[in-house]
């Protein structure tokens, strides 16, 4: 079904209801996130179907999520986005508490909460109060939100504190997102998380973040006049290389992984905060190939679970030896992560490139810092799991369920099969 | 009416079914979780920042002994925050266990390379123990070795088999001098040599230590490192089932996946484990047995020869005695000898032979045994020991062996990630910390890369290949 939005209507943008709209952005998104429910369904098949493990209790869950979160990117209303918005956090501690890994004593949960929550109050204060002033609360009508220069009304350049608003008004994001200093969340969250869980975590909750800048941004007219937006995406990059460093350092298979999500997502927002038309492009292409690629390498590292027991790069290491099949599609997320061609993480990250060096050609130095710890971590994630000697208390028998090769499939292909309908990233413009 | 029948419905749908705390992955109700949480604000006291049992680690370790403690310490050295490693033990005091009741001797007289290189790894290892073990802003470890070093005496019969030892011995680097008769009566006149060939005396590195010191720094040194202690006992482990499939037939094989322990407080706890080290001592055979090895079909079916085997050690005190220059002295009756501190104390012992095996339900000495076996037989050897006070005895359990009397140690064919450290006979204190190193290079390495012990596998137990020292006290 889902699929259907993809062939059809994504290119021009059209209203169903007062409630309900779709353009390309939304439309992709949701197909996004449809398609990495299903996945999460199949991938925690062996963890939480067969172990008796309240499975019923489980996909009412992730079929709540699901349904939150297509309505997030279908409302027309920025209020109801928020309210949504939020919401989607409720199943997905419910998700990380009931089944994850040690979710005691709370680190996790917590922090993924607190700063969500406390993030995005004032965005709520400011988006009633901007609806009050303009008298509307959607999205769709660009026309009455900026104009207003005959009340006196300028847009947000004019009045005073407009970088406050900038920066209250993108926090919730900011955090969503993550970018850099408001990260830590986000790997305590995937580490305690069970598989399916960081699925839909990394595929498709941080792309709410990103989906909420890129709205937000037009709701509030912010069309970089303030110079917070410089500063924000100077420090997003930085903050991606230096996650990029951090990457080298991790013990934990899918604290690597978080990380490297973080270095992903400041790319998008620098696409985002360069307020060209390639850079909002870019940021739907990384939002799409990230999500595919994230979800696709952390249900890989959960088959690596189920197979050694231990999530730890120390441990598990000789994977090449024991199960041949999962390391050809190590190998191809490895690569789609530090965007090898034919990927649209390769498109993405080229349509990034030029819009943000239009901001300042200096970026070049964090933006290239950055591609190149990509591939080195990413290399580094595929020697330490697949290289190395034959572990001694490896299981090489077992076979491998169909489930666990659907899953890591259906994550790869659209990730090199949508190259071809590269319009579906390039095209959608507001 | 309705009312109750919905809240049982829901207790039912969102709860666990048993009393315990799943392993990791398993379900367990957000409900119950945030009501623990918030118990603290309830109490007014701050909750404990970690679980008292975890409900996942990487590796296990049961048994919290020298063998338990030097495994956990080797591979958490090698990578503090990599490897997170839980050390299981059920009595924190220490009252039962072989490590803190052994007599403490080291030596490098034995006739298989593997126990030599072990030893001297060992002796290395407490030579530079602070190097090894001290903690920042802690009191460095001390564990005062006592350097008299071993004298075996050896009957005409094993003249030959000594010689043989002994050129191994001198090989792999130990200092073992042979001493003749006339020697011997010359740095040892209050010996009686009738009998006696040749003198076997370790001049270098050889003695005895306080074990119960050692296995303080370790484990002062492990929880530095971030090793949970956990005082708990095993009750049994949960298996995971995978199919192999093999042409047109599959077979399930069941994983060791998580063990369900009771913790100090009565409750039970279940922890899911990538690996788990058997270092029960005197008590591997049980653990193994809780991992159906002996009991199953096929690779399964060999049990873990290990068993408790009680041992006697009587304090005598005799001022008239062979005093400060005496060696730990083994005689070839295997009755042995040494001082203990300097007021004239010595501790001695005898292994019975297998028909006089003291039973091993608890830790109570036979006194009768001194007066018919030991005194005797010490006596003879040491005239001086004629008139001497028994002062008081102690028991302890050698974790015995009964195929071959030797380290079992590696992983066990069915269950790869089951790993032993058990059957060391009475030379566990020793042979610890060489085994830790071993087990880390297994676990790490995938292979042994110091001191090749692949020898002492458990497959001998199933091949029925037997590996034997020939110098066993």
């Amino acid at each position: 079904m889902s699929l259907v939005f993809v062939y059809s209507g994504v290119l021009g943008g059209c209203a169903f209801s007062g409630f309900l709209m779709s353009d390309g952005l939304s439309s992709s998104l949701v197909v996004l996130s449809w398609w990495i429910s299903l996945l999460m369904l199949v991938a925690s098949q062996g963890s939480v179907k067969v172990g008796l493990n309240k499975f019923s209790l489980f996909s009412l869950c992730v079929c709540v999520l699901n349904f939150i979160l297509m309505v997030s990117f279908f409302c027309v209303d920025i209020v109801w986005f928020y309210v949504f918005f939020e919401a989607s956090l409720v199943p997905t501690f419910i998700l990380i508490l009931g089944w994850g890994y040690q979710p005691e004593r709370l680190q996790a949960g917590m922090y993924m909460m607190l700063y969500t929550i406390t993030a995005s109050l004032p965005l709520l204060a400011l988006i009633l109060y901007k609806f009050e002033l303009c008298g509307t609360s959607s999205f769709l009508l660009k026309n009455f939100l900026c104009e207003f220069y005959g009340n006196g009304f300028v847009g947000w350049s004019g009045m005073v504190g407009s970088e406050v608003v900038f920066c209250l008004g993108f926090g919730a994001f900011l955090v969503k997102l993550p970018m850099f200093s408001l990260h830590l969340w986000l790997p305590k969250a995937h580490v305690e998380a069970p598989v399916a869980g960081s699925m839909i975590l990394a595929g498709v909750l941080l792309k709410l973040g990103g989906y909420g800048m890129i709205r937000v941004y037009s709701y509030f007219c912010l069309s970089s006049y303030s110079v917070f937006s410089d500063v924000m995406l100077c420090l997003g990059l930085w903050g991606g290389v230096v996650t990029g460093f951090i990457c080298f350092r991790q013990v934990d298979l899918k604290s690597l992984i978080a990380y490297s999500s973080v270095g992903h997502m400041s790319l998008m927002l620098g696409g985002c905060l360069s307020n060209s038309s390639w850079g909002w492009q870019a940021a739907l292409g990384m939002m799409l190939a990230h999500g595919l690629c994230s979800s696709g390498m952390f249900a890989l590292a959960n088959y690596n679970y189920e197979k050694t027991g231990t999530r730890s790069l120390v441990m598990s290491k000789g994977m090449l030896m024991i199960s041949p099949y999962m390391s050809m599609w190590w190998f191809v997320f490895c690569v789609a992560n530090m965007a090898g061609p034919p990927s649209i993480n390769l498109l993405s990250e080229i349509m990034v490139f030029p819009s943000v060096l239009f901001k300042s050609f200096w970026l070049f130095v964090p933006l290239g810092l950055m591609s190149f710890l990509a591939a080195v971590y990413s290399l580094f994630l595929y020697t330490s799991t697949q290289h190395g000697g034959f572990p001694k208390f490896g299981f090489p028998y077992g076979g491998m369920s169909s489930s666990s090769s659907l899953v890591a499939f259906m994550h790869y292909f659209p990730i090199n099969g949508l190259i071809l309908k590269s319009d579906l990233v390039c095209f959608w413009v507001i | 009416m309705f009312r109750q029948g919905l809240r049982i419905g829901i207790r039912q749908f969102c709860s666990n079914g048993s009393d315990k705390t799943p392993p990791a992955g398993s379900f367990r109700s957000p409900w119950k979780i945030l009501k623990e949480e918030f118990q603290a604000v309830k109490q007014g006291q701050p909750l404990p920042t970690e679980l008292p049992v975890p409900r996942e680690v990487d590796i296990l370790v049961v048994g919290g002994g020298l063998i338990g403690s030097a495994v956990a310490y080797w591979i958490k050295q090698r990578h503090p925050k990599g490897v997170s490693l839980m050390v299981l033990e059920k009595d924190m005091s220490y009252t039962r266990a072989s490590s803190t009741l052994s007599a403490g001797g080291l030596r490098h007289q034995f006739s298989m390379a593997e126990n030599i290189q072990l030893s001297l790894f060992c002796t290395d290892f407490l030579r530079n123990i602070k190097e090894h073990l001290s903690v920042l802003d802690q009191d460095p470890p001390c564990v005062p070795f006592n350097h008299q070093g071993y004298l075996f005496l050896v009957p005409p019969d094993s003249v030959e088999q000594c010689l043989k030892n002994h050129a191994l011995q001198t090989e792999l680097g130990a200092k073992i001098e042979l001493l003749t008769c006339s020697r011997l009566k010359e740095k040892f006149p209050w010996l009686n040599l009738d009998g006696v060939e040749l003198g076997s005396y370790g001049v270098e590195g050889e003695g005895w230590f306080d074990p119960y010191c050692l296995l303080q720094a370790f484990k002062q040194k492990n929880q530095s490192l971030g090793v949970r202690y956990v005082t708990g006992e095993l009750t049994e482990f949960d298996f995971r089932e995978e199919r192999i499939m093999m042409g047109s037939e599959s077979n399930s094989h069941k994983i060791l996946d998580s063990a369900v322990i009771k913790g100090k407080d009565g409750k039970m706890y279940e922890t899911r484990f990538a690996v788990v080290i058997n270092c029960a001592g005197a008590w591997a055979g049980d653990v193994a047995r809780k991992a159906m090895i002996g009991l199953g079909p096929g690779d399964l079916s060999t049990p873990l020869p290990v068993e408790p085997r009680k041992r006697y050690v009587y304090a005598i005190h005799c001022p008239d005695g062979p005093g400060v220059a005496s060696p730990l002295t083994v005689d070839s009756s295997l009755t042995y000898y040494r001082q203990d501190g300097y007021g004239g104390h010595y501790i001695c012992g005898c292994s019975p032979t297998e028909e006089n095996e003291p039973c091993t339900d608890d830790l109570e000495v036979n006194y009768d045994y001194f007066h018919e076996n030991v005194w005797p037989s010490l006596a003879s050897r040491v005239p001086k020991f004629e008139c001497l006070k028994l002062k008081s005895a102690w028991a302890g359990f050698y974790d015995y062996n009964t195929f071959d009397q030797n380290l079992i140690i590696g992983n066990h064919p069915y269950h790869r990630n089951m790993i032993f450290a058990n059957g060391l006979s009475g030379h566990g204190v020793q042979h610890a910390t060489g085994i830790g190193r071993a087990v880390m290079e297994l676990i790490i390495d995938n292979d042994f890369k110091t001191i090749d012990l692949s020898r002492l596998g458990f497959e001998r137990l199933i091949y029925k290949e037997p590996v034997l020292e020939q110098h066993i006290v």
